[in-house]
């Protein structure tokens, strides 16, 4: 039985060796295939953590009437921290606010000189939520303008982030969908090109094909070679895909991270190497493997 | 014992290549199945290795119904009939070693196996000098020893032999003939189909004549008379 097994081996890898130019061929546009597959996971990763780190930006604010205490806002802060829905409050004081407001507009005269008209601090504190889940936020809106308290607040707000945050997740997933669609046609292709090739390998190796039936070779032992070249294109493709992409990625990385707000795709890539490999060696193999069983179903008479 | 039973062949839409067949052949026997071109020879041949399933009738081998076997269970009834033809199949990018080692080699036989029992049975068959010998480097007669040698690594029980001498010079032809024979006297079964009147004539063997499906003549000792 081991002795048949390492036959099939030994007859699937010449089998591969013997049509050169179309056994590269093959593999070319598997690693094609994969390589589209891997770089659909990146940019899963990647539309996933901009929209975390988007989602973590986006909070309600809310703004206190000037003459609203300190203590009252506190306490305030207080109550809206025991919420349920809310991750956390954070208090901005009425002179921090003042701050803030100088820097983001420091070299607006017309703000500055409106201030020196004022003269007192026009600005109230200001509580900054942050909620659990995004879809939490109606709620705690709704609930603050519901709130006792509510005649103590300026303005709350928050609807401004949202339509940022949906557009940002309707591009990732169209460039998720069409990234998609056109792994799949390169997967359809790929089966398509190793189906020709191992149908090509079963046209030239008709002569033995038939000796072995004659000779009362078991129909797993003649189908045998046929499987083992398709797993190897799966196999030594998914290979090919993560040579090219580790240094492509390399290379590409630094420049794409200040853009992409601090996220790391090659750190991200290596720490997962072993995980992304498998994923591509079970695609790879998958595609390999159906597109020799087609072939031997349409062409091995057994 | 191979029993033949009320067989029937037919190819859609209405090619009868066999008619109401009755034939027992038993162990160690040698029959010759003579007849022209066309008349069914080679049909029978391939419903004895389960190439091909009778429309009517039974086919048995050692009362196995080959008809009823799994598709999976055909190699192993293949292993115990050893078949050689008139274009030999042989695989020419082997040597005479190699092609029989190949029969071996597929049925999962170890190397110790293939190395003690090769050079056995091509010295069998005469050709103990020739191993490293490609096919394009044999003679006609050559070759179909190879192909014998082949046929019987298995150590079948049955050997059937399909115009062997089909492309063979007399003195060759005969050579064959004599090694089946041979074969047939250790305790094999042969079926020899032939249209070579000599051969039928000379072997003073079995004969069963088929024309245009028929068995038209069973005679031991018989003569090619049609």
């Amino acid at each position: 039985m081991l002795t048949n097994l390492k036959h099939i081996l030994k007859t699937g890898c010449l089998n591969f060796w013997r049509n050169k130019l179309p056994s590269f061929s093959t593999l070319a546009v598997m690693a094609l295939a994969l390589l589209m597959v891997a770089g659909l996971l990146l940019l899963g990763v990647l539309s996933q953590s901009l929209v975390a780190s988007l989602q973590g930006k986006v909070d309600v604010s809310v703004y206190f009437k000037p003459d609203s205490s300190e203590k009252d806002v506190l306490s305030i802060k207080d109550i809206i921290e025991d919420l349920n829905p809310v991750a956390a409050v954070a208090y901005v004081s009425r002179e921090q606010a003042l701050d803030n407001f100088k820097q983001a507009h420091i070299n607006e005269d017309v703000y500055l000189e409106s201030l020196k008209v004022l003269g007192d601090n026009p600005l109230g504190a200001v509580l900054n939520v942050r909620a659990r889940q995004p879809q939490d936020y109606a709620s705690i809106v709704s609930y603050l303008e519901g709130a006792n308290f509510k005649d103590l607040i300026d303005k709350i707000d928050y609807r401004q982030h949202e339509p940022a945050i949906q557009k940002l997740m309707s591009v990732s997933s169209g460039i998720r969908k069409t990234g998609l669609v056109m792994s799949l046609f390169l997967a359809f292709v790929a089966i398509m090109v190793s189906f020709n090739t191992i149908r090509l390998a079963i046209y030239n190796q008709k002569e033995e094909i038939t000796v072995m039936r004659l000779v009362g070779a078991s129909a797993w032992s003649i189908r045998g070679p046929f499987l083992i070249e398709g797993l190897l294109y799966g196999l030594v493709g998914s290979i090919i895909a993560i040579l090219v992409f580790w240094p492509s990625l390399a290379v590409v990385s630094p420049r794409l991270t200040a853009v992409l707000s601090g996220v790391n795709l090659l750190s991200w890539f290596e720490s997962n190497l072993f995980g992304i490999w498998g994923i591509l060696l079970g695609v790879g193999v998958f595609l390999g493997l159906a597109s020799s069983m087609i072939a031997i179903r349409k062409y091995l008479k057994v | 014992m191979i029993i033949l039973k009320n067989v029937w062949k037919i190819y859609p839409p209405n090619c009868v290549a066999l008619r109401e067949i009755d034939l027992k052949i038993q162990d160690k026997e040698f029959l010759s199945i003579a007849g022209p071109s066309g008349a069914g020879k080679s049909t029978i041949m391939r419903l004895l290795i389960g190439e091909e399933k009778p429309d009517r009738g039974v086919v048995t081998l050692s009362g196995i119904n080959i008809a009823k076997l799994k598709h999976h269970d055909l190699p192993y009834l293949r292993r115990r009939i050893g078949m050689i033809f008139q274009d030999f199949k042989l695989l020419p990018d082997k040597t005479a070693f190699e092609n029989v080692a190949f029969a071996m080699e597929v049925a999962g036989y170890s190397r110790k196996e293939i190395e003690r029992d090769v050079p056995q049975v091509l010295g069998l068959v005469g050709l103990a000098d020739k191993h490293e010998a490609f096919p394009r480097q044999l003679s006609g007669g050559e070759k179909q020893r190879v192909a014998i040698a082949r046929a019987l690594i298995h150590r079948p029980e049955l050997l059937i032999a399909d115009e062997p001498t089909g492309n063979l010079d007399l003195l060759h032809t005969w050579d064959i003939i004599r090694l089946l024979l041979k074969i047939n006297e250790m305790g094999t079964t042969v079926i020899l189909a032939t249209h070579d009147r000599e051969i039928i004539n000379t072997l003073q063997k079995r004969v069963v004549t088929i024309d245009k499906g028929k068995i038209v003549r069973d005679e031991e000792k018989g003569r090619y008379v049609l």
